[in-house]
Protein backbone atom coordinates (compact mmCIF):
# COMPACT_ATOMS: atom_id res chain seq x y z
CA UNK A 1 0.00 0.00 0.00
CA UNK A 2 1.36 3.44 -0.88
CA UNK A 3 2.30 5.74 2.00
CA UNK A 4 2.19 8.92 -0.09
CA UNK A 5 -0.32 11.31 1.53
CA UNK A 6 -3.46 11.62 -0.56
CA UNK A 7 -5.00 14.08 1.86
CA UNK A 8 -3.20 16.54 4.07
CA UNK A 9 -4.00 19.70 5.97
CA UNK A 10 -1.54 22.17 7.36
CA UNK A 11 -2.49 24.77 9.97
CA UNK A 12 -6.08 24.61 8.72
CA UNK A 13 -8.31 27.17 10.46
CA UNK A 14 -11.90 28.24 9.83
CA UNK A 15 -13.80 31.16 11.34
CA UNK A 16 -17.47 32.06 11.21
CA UNK A 17 -17.40 35.77 11.90
CA UNK A 18 -15.60 36.29 15.21
CA UNK A 19 -16.02 32.63 16.19
CA UNK A 20 -13.12 30.29 15.48
CA UNK A 21 -14.63 26.94 14.46
CA UNK A 22 -11.34 25.18 13.73
CA UNK A 23 -7.86 26.21 14.73
CA UNK A 24 -4.57 25.09 13.22
CA UNK A 25 -5.49 21.53 12.26
CA UNK A 26 -2.67 19.59 10.62
CA UNK A 27 -2.59 15.93 9.56
CA UNK A 28 -1.68 13.63 6.70
CA UNK A 29 -3.59 10.59 5.45
CA UNK A 30 -2.15 8.12 3.00
CA UNK A 31 -3.94 6.02 0.39
CA UNK A 32 -5.76 3.00 1.76
CA UNK A 33 -6.59 4.64 5.10
CA UNK A 34 -10.01 4.53 6.75
CA UNK A 35 -9.97 7.48 9.14
CA UNK A 36 -12.65 8.30 11.69
CA UNK A 37 -13.14 11.92 12.75
CA UNK A 38 -14.47 12.02 16.31
CA UNK A 39 -15.45 14.83 18.63
CA UNK A 40 -18.38 16.21 20.61
CA UNK A 41 -21.16 18.29 19.04
CA UNK A 42 -19.77 21.55 17.69
CA UNK A 43 -16.23 20.15 17.57
CA UNK A 44 -15.89 21.14 13.92
CA UNK A 45 -16.20 17.74 12.22
CA UNK A 46 -18.48 18.89 9.37
CA UNK A 47 -16.54 22.14 9.12
CA UNK A 48 -13.33 20.14 8.67
CA UNK A 49 -14.82 18.11 5.81
CA UNK A 50 -16.15 21.21 4.09
CA UNK A 51 -12.81 22.96 4.43
CA UNK A 52 -11.03 19.91 3.00
CA UNK A 53 -13.42 20.03 0.05
CA UNK A 54 -12.73 23.72 -0.42
CA UNK A 55 -16.37 24.73 -0.03
CA UNK A 56 -15.60 26.85 3.06
CA UNK A 57 -13.22 29.79 3.32
CA UNK A 58 -10.24 28.76 5.40
CA UNK A 59 -6.70 29.68 6.34
CA UNK A 60 -3.83 27.25 6.06
CA UNK A 61 -3.49 24.74 3.28
CA UNK A 62 -5.18 21.57 2.10
CA UNK A 63 -3.66 19.11 -0.33
CA UNK A 64 -5.97 16.57 -1.88
CA UNK A 65 -4.40 14.26 -4.43
CA UNK A 66 -6.97 13.16 -6.98
CA UNK A 67 -10.69 13.73 -6.92
CA UNK A 68 -12.84 13.95 -3.79
CA UNK A 69 -16.23 12.31 -3.36
CA UNK A 70 -18.53 13.57 -0.63
CA UNK A 71 -21.57 12.31 1.24
CA UNK A 72 -23.23 15.17 3.17
CA UNK A 73 -25.46 14.60 6.17
CA UNK A 74 -28.69 13.07 4.88
CA UNK A 75 -30.93 15.32 6.96
CA UNK A 76 -30.25 18.32 4.69
CA UNK A 77 -31.80 16.64 1.63
CA UNK A 78 -35.42 17.14 0.59
CA UNK A 79 -36.90 13.66 0.50
CA UNK A 80 -39.95 14.88 -1.47
CA UNK A 81 -37.75 15.71 -4.49
CA UNK A 82 -38.96 13.93 -7.65
CA UNK A 83 -36.03 11.62 -8.30
CA UNK A 84 -35.52 7.86 -8.13
CA UNK A 85 -32.60 5.97 -6.60
CA UNK A 86 -30.93 5.41 -9.99
CA UNK A 87 -31.22 9.14 -10.76
CA UNK A 88 -29.46 10.05 -7.52
CA UNK A 89 -26.57 7.67 -8.18
CA UNK A 90 -26.26 9.02 -11.73
CA UNK A 91 -25.75 12.52 -10.28
CA UNK A 92 -22.32 11.31 -9.18
CA UNK A 93 -21.38 10.97 -12.85
CA UNK A 94 -22.17 14.61 -13.73
CA UNK A 95 -18.64 16.05 -13.23
CA UNK A 96 -17.26 13.44 -15.65
CA UNK A 97 -19.86 14.32 -18.25
CA UNK A 98 -19.32 18.07 -18.18
CA UNK A 99 -21.97 20.58 -19.18
CA UNK A 100 -24.52 19.66 -21.83
CA UNK A 101 -23.95 15.88 -21.95
CA UNK A 102 -26.56 13.61 -20.37
CA UNK A 103 -25.70 10.31 -18.70
CA UNK A 104 -25.40 7.59 -21.34
CA UNK A 105 -25.71 3.81 -21.33
CA UNK A 106 -22.23 3.33 -19.83
CA UNK A 107 -23.13 5.69 -16.96
CA UNK A 108 -26.37 3.80 -16.37
CA UNK A 109 -24.55 0.48 -16.39
CA UNK A 110 -22.07 1.76 -13.81
CA UNK A 111 -24.86 3.23 -11.67
CA UNK A 112 -26.75 -0.08 -11.72
CA UNK A 113 -23.57 -1.89 -10.67
CA UNK A 114 -23.20 0.51 -7.77
CA UNK A 115 -26.81 0.02 -6.71
CA UNK A 116 -26.09 -3.70 -6.60
CA UNK A 117 -22.96 -3.01 -4.56
CA UNK A 118 -24.99 -1.14 -1.94
CA UNK A 119 -27.68 -3.83 -1.97
CA UNK A 120 -30.35 -1.85 -3.77
CA UNK A 121 -30.47 -3.39 -7.25
CA UNK A 122 -34.24 -3.92 -6.93
CA UNK A 123 -34.92 -0.37 -5.77
CA UNK A 124 -33.39 1.58 -8.67
CA UNK A 125 -36.74 2.86 -9.96
CA UNK A 126 -38.14 3.62 -6.52
CA UNK A 127 -38.60 7.26 -5.51
CA UNK A 128 -35.77 8.44 -3.28
CA UNK A 129 -38.31 9.62 -0.73
CA UNK A 130 -40.05 6.23 -0.63
CA UNK A 131 -36.88 4.48 0.54
CA UNK A 132 -36.12 3.95 4.23
CA UNK A 133 -33.58 6.24 5.91
CA UNK A 134 -30.91 3.56 5.69
CA UNK A 135 -31.64 2.86 2.03
CA UNK A 136 -31.49 6.58 1.24
CA UNK A 137 -28.09 6.75 2.91
CA UNK A 138 -26.92 3.80 0.80
CA UNK A 139 -28.08 5.63 -2.33
CA UNK A 140 -26.15 8.75 -1.31
CA UNK A 141 -23.05 6.66 -0.70
CA UNK A 142 -23.70 5.11 -4.12
CA UNK A 143 -23.67 8.59 -5.63
CA UNK A 144 -20.26 9.18 -4.03
CA UNK A 145 -18.99 5.87 -5.43
CA UNK A 146 -20.21 6.91 -8.88
CA UNK A 147 -17.83 9.87 -8.68
CA UNK A 148 -14.95 7.38 -8.53
CA UNK A 149 -13.04 9.75 -6.29
CA UNK A 150 -9.69 8.97 -4.72
CA UNK A 151 -10.69 10.47 -1.36
CA UNK A 152 -14.16 9.74 0.03
CA UNK A 153 -15.43 12.15 2.69
CA UNK A 154 -18.45 10.93 4.65
CA UNK A 155 -20.34 13.21 7.03
CA UNK A 156 -22.02 11.04 9.65
CA UNK A 157 -23.00 8.36 7.12
CA UNK A 158 -24.23 5.95 9.79
CA UNK A 159 -26.28 8.32 11.95
CA UNK A 160 -29.88 7.09 12.19
CA UNK A 161 -29.17 4.21 9.83
CA UNK A 162 -30.68 0.77 10.56
CA UNK A 163 -28.37 -2.14 11.39
CA UNK A 164 -28.51 -3.98 8.04
CA UNK A 165 -27.87 -0.76 6.08
CA UNK A 166 -24.98 0.16 8.40
CA UNK A 167 -23.44 -3.28 7.83
CA UNK A 168 -23.71 -2.87 4.04
CA UNK A 169 -22.21 0.61 4.21
CA UNK A 170 -19.29 -0.45 6.41
CA UNK A 171 -18.53 -3.27 3.95
CA UNK A 172 -18.57 -0.76 1.11
CA UNK A 173 -16.24 1.63 2.98
CA UNK A 174 -13.84 -1.20 3.77
CA UNK A 175 -13.86 -2.33 0.12
CA UNK A 176 -13.00 1.23 -0.92
CA UNK A 177 -10.15 1.34 1.59
CA UNK A 178 -8.84 -1.99 0.29
CA UNK A 179 -9.01 -0.60 -3.24
CA UNK A 180 -6.51 2.06 -2.13
CA UNK A 181 -8.89 4.95 -1.59
CA UNK A 182 -8.72 7.22 1.43
CA UNK A 183 -11.96 7.12 3.39
CA UNK A 184 -12.70 9.80 6.01
CA UNK A 185 -15.83 9.43 8.14
CA UNK A 186 -17.17 11.73 10.83
CA UNK A 187 -19.15 9.93 13.50
CA UNK A 188 -20.53 10.16 17.01
CA UNK A 189 -20.25 6.44 17.51
CA UNK A 190 -16.93 5.97 19.26
CA UNK A 191 -17.08 2.20 19.53
CA UNK A 192 -18.00 1.74 15.89
CA UNK A 193 -15.18 4.05 14.82
CA UNK A 194 -12.75 2.08 16.96
CA UNK A 195 -13.97 -1.14 15.36
CA UNK A 196 -13.80 -0.14 11.69
CA UNK A 197 -11.28 2.70 11.34
CA UNK A 198 -7.54 2.23 11.29
CA UNK A 199 -6.87 5.88 12.06
CA UNK A 200 -8.65 8.33 14.35
CA UNK A 201 -8.64 12.13 14.35
CA UNK A 202 -9.98 13.52 17.61
CA UNK A 203 -11.34 17.03 17.25
CA UNK A 204 -12.58 19.69 19.58
CA UNK A 205 -12.23 22.87 17.52
CA UNK A 206 -8.61 21.87 17.09
CA UNK A 207 -6.92 18.54 16.59
CA UNK A 208 -6.74 17.01 20.06
CA UNK A 209 -5.22 13.71 18.96
CA UNK A 210 -4.32 11.95 15.73
CA UNK A 211 -2.96 8.46 15.32
CA UNK A 212 -3.64 4.79 14.93
CA UNK A 213 -6.88 3.67 16.47
CA UNK A 214 -5.17 1.83 19.33
CA UNK A 215 -3.23 4.99 20.16
CA UNK A 216 -6.24 7.34 20.20
CA UNK A 217 -9.04 5.13 21.50
CA UNK A 218 -7.84 5.34 25.09
CA UNK A 219 -9.75 6.86 28.00
CA UNK A 220 -7.08 9.41 28.82
CA UNK A 221 -6.92 10.60 25.19
CA UNK A 222 -10.69 10.63 24.56
CA UNK A 223 -11.26 12.57 27.78
CA UNK A 224 -9.17 15.44 26.34
CA UNK A 225 -11.85 16.02 23.69
CA UNK A 226 -15.02 14.94 25.46
CA UNK A 227 -14.16 16.02 29.02
CA UNK A 228 -17.26 15.54 31.20
CA UNK A 229 -19.35 14.09 28.38
CA UNK A 230 -17.44 10.84 28.48
CA UNK A 231 -18.13 8.29 31.14
CA UNK A 232 -15.88 5.28 31.48
CA UNK A 233 -16.88 2.09 33.18
CA UNK A 234 -14.27 -0.51 34.02
CA UNK A 235 -11.93 1.27 31.64
CA UNK A 236 -13.62 -0.59 28.76
CA UNK A 237 -17.00 0.89 28.01
CA UNK A 238 -17.31 4.31 26.40
CA UNK A 239 -20.65 5.92 27.07
CA UNK A 240 -21.10 9.28 25.43
CA UNK A 241 -23.61 11.42 27.24
CA UNK A 242 -24.32 14.79 25.68
CA UNK A 243 -27.44 16.78 24.94
CA UNK A 244 -28.09 15.26 21.52
CA UNK A 245 -26.59 11.81 21.43
CA UNK A 246 -26.92 8.91 23.79
CA UNK A 247 -24.66 6.26 22.38
CA UNK A 248 -24.43 3.31 24.69
CA UNK A 249 -21.55 1.60 23.03
CA UNK A 250 -19.62 -1.28 24.38
CA UNK A 251 -16.34 -0.64 22.70
CA UNK A 252 -13.15 -2.57 22.47
CA UNK B 1 -76.16 3.84 -41.09
CA UNK B 2 -75.64 6.45 -43.77
CA UNK B 3 -77.62 8.89 -41.66
CA UNK B 4 -75.42 8.19 -38.64
CA UNK B 5 -72.27 8.67 -40.73
CA UNK B 6 -73.63 11.91 -42.12
CA UNK B 7 -74.47 13.03 -38.57
CA UNK B 8 -70.95 12.23 -37.40
CA UNK B 9 -69.49 14.05 -40.38
CA UNK B 10 -71.60 17.10 -39.63
CA UNK B 11 -70.52 16.96 -35.98
CA UNK B 12 -66.87 16.76 -37.03
CA UNK B 13 -67.31 19.71 -39.37
CA UNK B 14 -68.98 21.73 -36.61
CA UNK B 15 -66.18 20.82 -34.18
CA UNK B 16 -63.52 21.80 -36.70
CA UNK B 17 -65.32 25.07 -37.36
CA UNK B 18 -65.51 25.64 -33.62
CA UNK B 19 -61.79 24.95 -33.21
CA UNK B 20 -60.77 26.89 -36.30
CA UNK B 21 -62.91 29.98 -35.91
CA UNK B 22 -60.68 31.91 -33.47
CA UNK B 23 -57.67 31.30 -35.73
CA UNK B 24 -59.27 33.46 -38.40
CA UNK B 25 -58.33 36.61 -36.53
CA UNK B 26 -54.76 37.87 -36.59
CA UNK B 27 -54.88 39.06 -32.98
CA UNK B 28 -56.03 35.61 -31.84
CA UNK B 29 -53.23 33.87 -33.75
CA UNK B 30 -50.72 36.13 -32.00
CA UNK B 31 -52.47 35.48 -28.67
CA UNK B 32 -52.28 31.70 -29.21
CA UNK B 33 -48.56 31.96 -29.98
CA UNK B 34 -47.97 34.13 -26.92
CA UNK B 35 -49.98 31.80 -24.68
CA UNK B 36 -48.11 28.70 -25.85
CA UNK B 37 -44.67 30.29 -25.51
CA UNK B 38 -45.34 31.89 -22.10
CA UNK B 39 -47.21 28.86 -20.76
CA UNK B 40 -44.45 26.45 -21.76
CA UNK B 41 -41.62 28.65 -20.41
CA UNK B 42 -43.36 29.41 -17.12
CA UNK B 43 -44.42 25.77 -16.71
CA UNK B 44 -40.89 24.43 -17.24
CA UNK B 45 -39.19 26.99 -14.98
CA UNK B 46 -41.93 26.74 -12.39
CA UNK B 47 -40.80 23.13 -11.77
CA UNK B 48 -37.53 24.46 -10.37
CA UNK B 49 -39.41 27.05 -8.30
CA UNK B 50 -41.68 24.32 -6.93
CA UNK B 51 -39.06 21.69 -6.05
CA UNK B 52 -36.82 24.30 -4.48
CA UNK B 53 -39.76 25.39 -2.35
CA UNK B 54 -39.49 28.93 -3.66
CA UNK B 55 -43.19 29.33 -4.38
CA UNK B 56 -43.43 32.35 -2.11
CA UNK B 57 -40.51 33.96 -3.93
CA UNK B 58 -42.14 33.17 -7.29
CA UNK B 59 -45.38 34.78 -6.12
CA UNK B 60 -43.43 37.75 -4.82
CA UNK B 61 -41.50 38.26 -8.07
CA UNK B 62 -44.73 37.99 -10.08
CA UNK B 63 -45.96 41.08 -8.23
CA UNK B 64 -42.78 43.11 -7.68
CA UNK B 65 -42.01 42.79 -11.39
CA UNK B 66 -44.53 45.63 -11.85
CA UNK B 67 -41.91 47.92 -10.30
CA UNK B 68 -39.32 46.59 -12.74
CA UNK B 69 -41.55 47.29 -15.71
CA UNK B 70 -42.36 50.76 -14.36
CA UNK B 71 -38.66 51.51 -13.91
CA UNK B 72 -37.89 50.25 -17.41
CA UNK B 73 -40.62 52.47 -18.87
CA UNK B 74 -39.34 55.51 -16.97
CA UNK B 75 -35.68 54.92 -17.79
CA UNK B 76 -36.27 53.76 -21.36
CA UNK B 77 -34.75 50.33 -20.66
CA UNK B 78 -35.89 47.02 -22.16
CA UNK B 79 -38.76 45.64 -20.06
CA UNK B 80 -36.89 42.35 -19.54
CA UNK B 81 -33.92 44.17 -18.02
CA UNK B 82 -36.14 46.07 -15.59
CA UNK B 83 -37.82 42.80 -14.68
CA UNK B 84 -34.52 41.00 -14.05
CA UNK B 85 -33.17 43.86 -11.91
CA UNK B 86 -36.22 43.93 -9.67
CA UNK B 87 -36.39 40.11 -9.49
CA UNK B 88 -32.77 40.01 -8.34
CA UNK B 89 -33.48 42.81 -5.85
CA UNK B 90 -36.54 40.92 -4.58
CA UNK B 91 -34.56 37.71 -4.10
CA UNK B 92 -31.65 39.57 -2.49
CA UNK B 93 -33.87 41.52 -0.09
CA UNK B 94 -35.86 38.37 0.75
CA UNK B 95 -32.61 36.59 1.61
CA UNK B 96 -31.36 39.55 3.64
CA UNK B 97 -34.56 39.85 5.69
CA UNK B 98 -34.88 36.07 6.13
CA UNK B 99 -31.23 36.06 7.27
CA UNK B 100 -32.34 37.77 10.47
CA UNK B 101 -33.03 34.79 12.74
CA UNK B 102 -36.05 36.53 14.28
CA UNK B 103 -37.76 36.63 10.87
CA UNK B 104 -38.41 34.15 8.04
CA UNK B 105 -38.72 34.01 4.26
CA UNK B 106 -42.53 34.25 4.34
CA UNK B 107 -42.30 37.32 6.57
CA UNK B 108 -39.87 38.82 4.07
CA UNK B 109 -42.30 38.06 1.24
CA UNK B 110 -45.17 39.53 3.26
CA UNK B 111 -43.27 42.79 3.60
CA UNK B 112 -41.59 43.02 0.19
CA UNK B 113 -44.46 41.94 -2.04
CA UNK B 114 -46.87 44.77 -1.13
CA UNK B 115 -44.08 47.34 -0.71
CA UNK B 116 -42.42 46.88 -4.10
CA UNK B 117 -45.77 46.27 -5.81
CA UNK B 118 -47.08 49.54 -4.34
CA UNK B 119 -43.89 51.33 -5.39
CA UNK B 120 -44.42 50.12 -8.95
CA UNK B 121 -48.04 51.33 -9.02
CA UNK B 122 -47.03 54.68 -7.53
CA UNK B 123 -44.22 55.12 -10.05
CA UNK B 124 -46.58 54.38 -12.93
CA UNK B 125 -49.08 56.92 -11.57
CA UNK B 126 -46.46 59.64 -11.07
CA UNK B 127 -44.93 59.18 -14.51
CA UNK B 128 -48.22 59.05 -16.38
CA UNK B 129 -48.01 55.33 -17.09
CA UNK B 130 -51.19 54.63 -15.13
CA UNK B 131 -53.12 53.73 -18.27
CA UNK B 132 -50.89 50.65 -18.57
CA UNK B 133 -51.70 49.55 -15.04
CA UNK B 134 -54.70 47.40 -15.97
CA UNK B 135 -52.62 45.62 -18.63
CA UNK B 136 -49.86 44.95 -16.11
CA UNK B 137 -52.24 43.71 -13.44
CA UNK B 138 -54.52 41.55 -15.57
CA UNK B 139 -52.62 41.04 -18.83
CA UNK B 140 -53.69 41.98 -22.33
CA UNK B 141 -52.88 38.94 -24.40
CA UNK B 142 -55.38 39.87 -27.11
CA UNK B 143 -53.34 42.98 -27.77
CA UNK B 144 -49.91 41.37 -28.12
CA UNK B 145 -47.64 42.81 -30.74
CA UNK B 146 -44.72 41.45 -32.73
CA UNK B 147 -42.25 42.70 -30.08
CA UNK B 148 -44.08 40.78 -27.33
CA UNK B 149 -43.93 37.61 -29.39
CA UNK B 150 -40.24 38.12 -30.07
CA UNK B 151 -39.59 38.51 -26.31
CA UNK B 152 -41.67 35.40 -25.51
CA UNK B 153 -39.87 33.39 -28.22
CA UNK B 154 -36.44 34.54 -27.01
CA UNK B 155 -37.32 33.62 -23.42
CA UNK B 156 -38.54 30.18 -24.53
CA UNK B 157 -35.34 29.70 -26.53
CA UNK B 158 -33.22 30.79 -23.55
CA UNK B 159 -35.05 28.30 -21.32
CA UNK B 160 -34.43 25.51 -23.83
CA UNK B 161 -30.75 26.37 -24.25
CA UNK B 162 -30.02 26.80 -20.53
CA UNK B 163 -31.83 23.61 -19.55
CA UNK B 164 -30.04 21.80 -22.36
CA UNK B 165 -26.62 23.03 -21.25
CA UNK B 166 -26.94 23.18 -17.45
CA UNK B 167 -30.23 21.48 -16.67
CA UNK B 168 -28.80 18.45 -14.90
CA UNK B 169 -26.52 20.65 -12.80
CA UNK B 170 -29.47 22.88 -11.84
CA UNK B 171 -31.38 19.76 -10.78
CA UNK B 172 -28.43 18.66 -8.63
CA UNK B 173 -28.33 22.09 -6.95
CA UNK B 174 -32.07 21.86 -6.30
CA UNK B 175 -31.74 18.37 -4.82
CA UNK B 176 -28.55 18.68 -2.77
CA UNK B 177 -26.73 22.01 -2.61
CA UNK B 178 -23.93 20.69 -0.37
CA UNK B 179 -23.13 17.88 -2.80
CA UNK B 180 -23.27 20.28 -5.76
CA UNK B 181 -20.73 22.53 -4.06
CA UNK B 182 -18.54 19.55 -3.24
CA UNK B 183 -18.65 18.44 -6.87
CA UNK B 184 -17.21 21.80 -7.79
CA UNK B 185 -20.27 23.56 -9.19
CA UNK B 186 -20.73 27.28 -8.70
CA UNK B 187 -24.04 27.08 -6.93
CA UNK B 188 -24.49 30.86 -6.65
CA UNK B 189 -23.97 31.23 -10.40
CA UNK B 190 -26.54 28.53 -11.17
CA UNK B 191 -28.96 30.22 -8.74
CA UNK B 192 -28.44 33.50 -10.57
CA UNK B 193 -29.09 31.87 -13.95
CA UNK B 194 -32.33 30.34 -12.67
CA UNK B 195 -33.46 33.61 -11.11
CA UNK B 196 -32.71 35.51 -14.33
CA UNK B 197 -34.72 33.02 -16.39
CA UNK B 198 -37.64 33.18 -13.95
CA UNK B 199 -37.56 36.98 -14.08
CA UNK B 200 -37.55 36.96 -17.89
CA UNK B 201 -40.38 34.41 -18.03
CA UNK B 202 -42.41 36.44 -15.54
CA UNK B 203 -41.81 39.66 -17.48
CA UNK B 204 -42.88 37.94 -20.66
CA UNK B 205 -45.87 36.32 -18.92
CA UNK B 206 -47.13 39.71 -17.69
CA UNK B 207 -48.56 40.27 -21.15
CA UNK B 208 -50.40 36.95 -21.06
CA UNK B 209 -52.09 36.88 -17.67
CA UNK B 210 -50.90 39.94 -15.76
CA UNK B 211 -49.11 40.31 -12.47
CA UNK B 212 -51.95 39.28 -10.17
CA UNK B 213 -52.58 35.95 -11.89
CA UNK B 214 -49.04 35.18 -12.97
CA UNK B 215 -48.23 32.93 -10.02
CA UNK B 216 -51.00 30.63 -11.29
CA UNK B 217 -49.17 30.18 -14.60
CA UNK B 218 -45.79 29.79 -12.89
CA UNK B 219 -46.85 27.32 -10.20
CA UNK B 220 -50.07 25.66 -11.41
CA UNK B 221 -48.65 23.54 -14.27
CA UNK B 222 -45.69 22.29 -12.18
CA UNK B 223 -48.08 21.41 -9.37
CA UNK B 224 -50.25 19.41 -11.77
CA UNK B 225 -47.18 17.74 -13.28
CA UNK B 226 -45.74 16.90 -9.87
CA UNK B 227 -48.92 15.02 -9.04
CA UNK B 228 -48.49 12.91 -12.17
CA UNK B 229 -44.74 12.33 -12.39
CA UNK B 230 -42.22 10.67 -10.08
CA UNK B 231 -39.07 12.09 -11.63
CA UNK B 232 -38.01 15.59 -12.56
CA UNK B 233 -37.56 15.74 -16.33
CA UNK B 234 -40.89 14.11 -17.21
CA UNK B 235 -42.39 16.61 -14.75
CA UNK B 236 -40.80 19.49 -16.69
CA UNK B 237 -42.12 18.18 -20.01
CA UNK B 238 -45.63 17.65 -18.62
CA UNK B 239 -45.64 21.08 -16.91
CA UNK B 240 -44.55 22.82 -20.12
CA UNK B 241 -47.29 20.98 -22.05
CA UNK B 242 -49.95 21.81 -19.45
CA UNK B 243 -48.83 25.47 -19.43
CA UNK B 244 -49.01 25.69 -23.23
CA UNK B 245 -52.31 23.80 -23.60
CA UNK B 246 -53.92 25.72 -20.73
CA UNK B 247 -53.00 28.94 -22.50
CA UNK B 248 -54.70 27.78 -25.67
CA UNK B 249 -57.76 26.39 -23.86
CA UNK B 250 -58.09 29.63 -21.91
CA UNK B 251 -58.16 31.60 -25.14
CA UNK B 252 -60.99 29.43 -26.48
CA UNK B 253 -62.94 30.25 -23.30
CA UNK B 254 -62.21 33.91 -23.91
CA UNK B 255 -63.40 33.70 -27.53
CA UNK B 256 -66.61 31.81 -26.88
CA UNK B 257 -67.58 32.87 -23.35
CA UNK B 258 -66.17 36.41 -23.30
CA UNK B 259 -64.17 35.73 -20.12
CA UNK B 260 -61.02 37.82 -19.62
CA UNK B 261 -58.07 35.92 -21.10
CA UNK B 262 -55.89 36.05 -17.95
CA UNK B 263 -58.55 34.65 -15.60
CA UNK B 264 -59.63 32.09 -18.23
CA UNK B 265 -56.07 30.77 -18.62
CA UNK B 266 -55.49 30.55 -14.87
CA UNK B 267 -58.85 28.82 -14.33
CA UNK B 268 -57.90 26.21 -16.94
CA UNK B 269 -54.56 25.71 -15.17
CA UNK B 270 -56.39 25.22 -11.87
CA UNK B 271 -58.74 22.71 -13.52
CA UNK B 272 -55.74 20.84 -14.93
CA UNK B 273 -54.20 20.71 -11.44
CA UNK B 274 -57.46 19.34 -10.00
CA UNK B 275 -57.66 16.70 -12.74
CA UNK B 276 -54.00 15.82 -12.18
CA UNK B 277 -54.68 15.35 -8.47
CA UNK B 278 -57.49 12.92 -9.30
CA UNK B 279 -55.51 11.04 -11.97
CA UNK B 280 -52.36 10.99 -9.81
CA UNK B 281 -54.31 9.61 -6.90
CA UNK B 282 -55.82 6.87 -9.09
CA UNK B 283 -52.38 5.99 -10.50
CA UNK B 284 -50.90 5.72 -7.02
CA UNK B 285 -53.79 3.55 -5.86
CA UNK B 286 -53.27 1.28 -8.90
CA UNK B 287 -49.53 1.17 -8.25
CA UNK B 288 -50.11 0.32 -4.59
CA UNK B 289 -52.39 -2.56 -5.58
CA UNK B 290 -49.63 -3.84 -7.89
CA UNK B 291 -51.63 -3.51 -11.13
CA UNK B 292 -49.52 -0.94 -12.90
CA UNK B 293 -45.98 0.17 -13.43
CA UNK B 294 -45.02 3.45 -11.76
CA UNK B 295 -45.58 6.60 -13.79
CA UNK B 296 -42.54 8.37 -15.30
Amino acid sequence: MSTTPTLSASELSVSFGPREALTAVSFELSAGTFAGVLGPNGAGKTTLLRALLGTLDHRGSVRLAGRPAYVPQAGAIDTAFPVDALGVVLMGRYPRLGWRRRPGSEDRRRALEILEQVGLSAQGRMSFGALSGGQRQRVLVGRALAQEGDVILLDEPLTGVDGPSAAVLLDVFEAQRRAGRTVVMTTHDLAQAARVCDRLLLLNRTLVADGRTDQVFRPEVLRRAYSGELLLIDGQTALLDDAHHHDHDHGS
Amino acid sequence: MTGAAAGLGELATTALDWIGEPWGSGFMRRAFAEAVLCGASAGALGCFVLVRRLSFLGESIAHTIVLGVALALVLGLPLGLGGVLVAVATAGLTGAIAGDRRLSADTATGILLPTLFAAGIALLAVTGGGRRLDDLLFGSILGVEEADLVLAALVALAVLVVLGVAGKEMVLVAFDRAAARALGYRVAMLDAVLLTLVALAVTSGLRAVGSILLAGLLLGPPLAARLLCRTFWPMVAVAAAIGALSGMAGLYLTWYLAIGAGPAIVLVVATAAALAAAVGSALRAREASGDGAPAG
